[in-house]
C-alpha cells in the first residue's frame, strides 16, 4: 500500500512539472523536454497498476523512475548553475529528481532483499 | 617458442576483457553481443614464450550461419592454433559449455576458463573446478576478467597444454543409440571415400546429422539425410548434450544452482523492455543525452572558442601582416580550432553513449525497437549495428557481419550512413547553437531521431522495391546489468573521441591548409578565389535550397570528413569586424540552417565510410547506389524542411 501510494504521488508530481514545462508557466515551453517528465510520471504510475501480489514489479517502476529521474536531476542541475533560465522550476526538478532518486534506491534495497 | 591461442565462447562473456588482460590490449569492450565482429590479435610474452592470442567473434554452435560466426569457427578448423580457450560465463554456463562439448569432439587441446565467477560468489554459488575437470577431461580456470585474476594460471596453464599436446585425443561423447548406429555408418562412409582428412571423422559424421555446410567442404560425397530424420537426429544429439551438461552443473555447483537471472535484473527488465513503457523510455534516454551533449559541453566548447580566438589574434600580431600570419590564423588555427571547439560535446555523448553500453541497456533497446524493426523488415540486430554508427559509420558497417540474413544485412549496410555520425555532430551543434539557441538540445534530438527515421524508412523502401522476404526474428540472451565504472567510461570516450583529435591533428589541418589557399589564391576578393570557382560552378544546383557558394563549397570538402564543412564555413565567413559565427548568423536564416543541417544528416558519407560500403558489399554497383540514393534523399529532405520550416517561421 505504501509503495502504491509513494508510486501514486511521484506519478502526480511528475505529471504536473510536465504540464507546466509543455504549457511554459513558469518557465519557457519546450515540448520535447516537458515529454521525459511525462515518461517519468507514466514509468510510477504504472506500478500502481501492477499485480499487488507481485511487489518486485510494482517496486520496478519505482526504482527505475528513481534512475531516469537521478539523469534528469543532473541534467536540471546544469541548466540551474550554467544557464539560470528559471531559478524555480529547474530548482524543484532537482529536489523532485533527488526525492524519487532515493525512493528507487530504497525500492531496489527491497527488490534485492527478496532473493 | 611461439604458441598460438584462439580465444573462444559465446558472445558477451567476456572474450575480449580477457584478451585486453592477457595481450595489454585496449580493444573495445561492451556489455553486449556482437562487438566482436573480426579476429583481433595479440601478443602475451610470459616465461620466455611468445604467445599469440587470437581474440574470434563470438558464436553459440560451431555450425554458424552468420559472417561473424563463420569467421571463428573457419579459424578454428583452417588456422590450427596451437591451444583452444574457451570462455564460458560462470553465472550462466549451460551455452558455454555446449560449445565446449562440440569442440571437444574436434581436438582436445583445449582449456576451460569460467569467468566472472565473482559474480556467482556474490549470488551465494560456489564452483568446483576439479569436478568439471573430471567430468569435462579439459583444465578448468577460474576467473574475473576485468580484474586481471587468474590470468597468470591461464598463462601458465596454457604453456602446459601446449608441451603436453601429442598426448590429448579429441573427447568420445556418447550419444543415445540410434545416434551412435548413425554416427558409425557416417564414419564408415568418410573414413573409406575422403581421404587426407585433417578433422576427426566422429566430428565430421555430427556435423553432417546437424546439417552443417562445412562438411562439404571436406568430403563431398557423403550421402544425404533425409529433412525429418536430421532433425529428429539433430533434437537427440542436443538433448543428449544439454542433460550431460545439467549433471555436469549439478555435480560442480554448490550452494544454489547456477542462477539463470538476477531478480533485480529482472524487475528492471520488466519497465525497461514493457511493451508500452520501453519505446518511450528509449526515446527519453536518447533525449536526454543529446540534451547533456549540448547542455553539459556548452561551457567547455565556450572556454575553447575564446582561447582559439585569443591564439588566432595572438599569431596575427606576432607574424604581422603576411600571408604567413595569414595562414596560421585564419587558414590553420581558425580552421582547426573551429573543429576543436565540439571536443567537450563528442567526448559528452560518448561518455552517454558509454553508460548504455557498459550497464548493458542497449540489447534492451535493440529488444524493444525490434518490434517496429520488424514491421518495417528489419530486425533488431540491424538496430544494434545502426547505433553503432552514432560513434562512426565504419565499425556500424563492419558489425552488420553478425547478421546472418544476407539481404538484411546488405539493407543495413545501405541505409547505416544515414546514421548520423559523431563527425557531423559539431556542424549540428554549431547550427542548432547559433539558430535555435533556446531549443538547441530539442533541435540536436530532431535530427538524431531523424536520422535514425531516415534509415527506417529507407530500409521499408529497399525492402519493398528490390529485395523480398521476412526478416529473421530477434533472439538474443540478454546480458546482465553492470554498474559502469568510471574507469570504464573513461576509456571508452577516450577511445571513441581521440579519433576525433586525431583527424582535427591529421585530416582537418590538411584540409584546413587546402581550404585557406583555395580562398587565398588568387590574392584579392575570396569572390575571386579558386575555391569560390568551384563553389560558384555547382551553386546554381543549390539554389532551391538558398545555399551561396561557400556552403556549396563545405558541402564538396566535407565528403572527405564530414568536420571539414565546419572549418570551411569558419575561413569563408570569416570577416573583417565580426567573428564567424557571427558572420554566418547574418548570411543565412534559421530555415536554410536547419535545411543545412538535414542536407549534412543525408547527403554522401565520408570516404571512409564508402570505402567500408564497397569491402563489405563487394560490389560497386552497391556502393554507387549508396551514394546516388543518399544524394537524391539529401536533397529533397533539405527542400521539404527549407520549404516547411520557411513557412513556419513567416520567412
Amino acid at each position: 500500500m505504501a509503495w502504491n501510494l509513494i508510486n501514486l504521488l511521484l506519478s502526480l508530481l511528475w505529471f504536473s512539472a510536465g504540464i507546466l514545462k509543455i504549457a511554459g508557466i513558469g518557465t519557457p515551453s519546450d515540448i520535447p523536454f516537458g515529454g521525459v517528465f511525462l515518461v517519468i510520471g507514466a514509468v510510477f504510475l504504472w506500478g500502481v497498476f501492477e499485480d499487488p501480489v507481485d511487489r518486485p514489479k510494482r517496486l520496478s517502476h519505482t526504482y527505475v523512475g528513481g534512475m531516469l529521474a537521478f539523469w534528469l536531476g543532473i541534467y536540471s542541475a546544469v541548466n540551474l548553475i550554467f544557464y539560470q533560465q528559471t531559478l524555480y522550476f529547474d530548482s524543484g526538478a532537482v529536489i523532485l529528481s533527488f526525492v524519487s532518486f532515493l525512493l528507487g534506491i530504497k525500492a531496489k534495497r527491497k527488490i534485492e532483499a527478496m532473493r | 617458442m611461439t604458441i598460438k591461442v584462439a580465444l573462444m565462447g559465446n558472445p558477451n562473456v567476456g572474450k575480449t576483457t580477457l584478451f585486453n588482460a592477457l595481450t595489454g590490449s585496449r580493444q573495445h569492450v561492451a556489455n553486449w553481443p556482437g562487438v566482436t565482429v573480426e579476429k583481433k590479435e595479440g601478443v602475451a610474452l610470459y616465461k620466455g614464450f611468445r604467445i599469440h592470442v587470437v581474440d574470434l567473434p563470438g558464436i553459440y554452435t560451431l555450425g554458424s550461419k552468420s559472417l561473424d560466426e563463420q569467421i571463428a569457427r573457419d579459424y578454428l578448423l583452417f588456422e590450427s592454433p596451437d591451444v583452444v580457450v574457451v570462455i564460458a560465463d560462470a553465472v550462466n554456463p549451460e551455452q558455454g559449455l555446449y560449445l565446449l562439448l562440440q569442440i571437444l569432439e574436434l581436438r582436445s587441446d583445449v582449456i576451460l576458463v569460467m569467468n566472472a565467477v565473482d559474480e556467482l560468489e556474490r549470488e551465494g554459488s560456489r564452483l568446483n573446478r576439479y569436478e568439471l575437470e573430471k567430468h569435462l577431461g579439459v583444465h578448468v580456470i577460474p576467473t574475473v576478467a576485468t580484474k586481471r585474476e587468474g590470468v597468470s594460471e591461464l598463462l601458465d596453464t596454457i604453456i602446459h597444454v601446449h608441451q603436453t599436446r601429442p598426448a590429448h585425443q579429441p573427447v568420445r561423447f556418447r550419444y543415445d543409440q540410434t545416434v551412435e548406429n548413425t554416427i558409425e555408418q557416417l564414419e564408415k562412409v568418410i573414413l573409406s571415400k575422403c581421404e587426407n582428412l585433417n578433422v576427426p571423422a566422429r566430428w565430421l559424421a555430427i556435423r553432417h546429422i546437424e546439417g552443417d555446410e562445412i562438411v562439404q567442404w571436406f568430403c563431398e560425397s557423403l550421402p544425404p539425410i533425409e529433412g525429418n530424420e536430421r532433425k529428429k537426429l539433430s533434437l537427440q544429439i542436443a538433448r543428449s548434450r544439454y542433460d550431460h551438461i545439467n549433471v555436469i552443473i549439478r555435480e560442480a555447483y554448490s550452494g544454489k544452482s547456477a542462477p539463470k537471472r538476477l531478480p533485480l535484473d529482472e524487475a528492471i527488465d520488466h519497465v525497461l523492455t514493457h511493451k508500452y513503457l520501453g519505446i518511450p523510455i528509449f526515446f527519453t534516454i536518447m533525449y536526454l543525452i543529446f540534451s547533456f551533449t549540448f547542455k553539459v559541453a556548452q561551457p567547455l566548447s565556450d572556454l575553447i572558442d575564446i582561447s582559439v580566438s585569443r591564439l588566432a589574434e595572438f599569431a596575427k600580431a606576432s607574424l604581422g601582416e603576411n600571408w604567413l600570419a595569414a595562414l596560421f590564423s585564419d587558414g590553420i588555427i581558425s580552421g582547426v580550432g573551429a573543429v576543436l571547439v565540439f571536443t567537450p560535446n563528442i567526448f559528452v555523448m560518448f561518455l552517454g553513449l558509454g553508460i548504455l553500453e557498459e550497464s548493458g541497456y542497449l540489447p534492451r533497446a535493440a529488444f524493444v525497437i525490434d518490434r517496429i524493426m520488424y514491421a518495417l523488415k528489419l530486425s533488431g540486430r540491424s538496430f544494434m549495428s545502426l547505433i553503432l554508427g552514432f560513434g562512426c559509420n565504419v565499425p556500424a558497417i563492419l558489425s552488420t557481419r553478425a547478421i546472418s540474413d544476407p539481404r538484411e544485412r546488405l539493407v543495413t549496410i545501405l541505409v547505416s550512413p544515414f546514421v548520423t555520425c559523431s563527425a557531423r555532430l559539431p556542424i549540428y551543434v554549431l547550427l542548432a547553437g547559433l539558430f535555435f539557441p533556446q531549443n538547441a538540445g530539442s533541435v540536436l534530438f530532431l535530427i538524431y531521431a531523424s536520422s535514425v527515421f531516415l534509415a527506417a524508412v529507407s530500409s521499408v523502401l529497399l525492402n519493398r522495391v528490390l529485395f523480398k522476404g521476412e526478416p529473421v526474428p530477434l533472439i538474443m540472451e540478454l546480458p546482465r546489468y553492470r554498474r559502469p565504472t568510471v574507469k570504464g567510461l573513461l576509456n571508452y570516450s577516450w577511445s571513441k573521441g581521440r579519433h576525433f583529435l586525431q583527424k582535427a591533428g591529421t585530416i582537418i589541418l590538411i584540409a584546413s591548409i587546402a581550404i585557406w589557399f583555395l580562398g587565398s589564391f588568387p590574392p584579392g576578393n575570396v569572390e575571386n578565389s579558386l575555391a569560390a570557382r568551384i563553389g560558384k560552378f555547382l551553386e546554381p544546383l543549390f539554389k532551391p535550397l538558398n545555399y551561396d557558394w561557400r556552403i556549396t563549397t563545405a558541402l564538396i570538402f566535407g565528403t572527405a570528413a564530414k568536420e571539414i564543412v565546419v572549418s570551411t564555413l569558419s575561413t569563408f565567413y570569416s570577416s573583417e569586424g565580426l567573428s564567424f559565427t557571427e558572420s554566418l548568423r547574418n548570411s543565412i536564416d534559421p530555415s536554410t540552417a536547419l535545411s543545412l543541417m538535414f542536407f549534412v544528416l543525408a547527403y554522401i558519407p565520408c570516404f571512409a565510410t564508402i570505402a567500408a560500403i564497397r569491402s563489405e558489399t563487394q560490389s560497386d554497383k552497391w556502393t554507387l547506389v549508396s551514394l546516388i540514393y543518399g544524394l537524391v534523399v539529401a536533397y529533397l529532405l533539405a527542400y521539404l524542411v527549407k520549404v516547411v520550416t520557411g513557412l513556419w517561421l513567416g520567412i
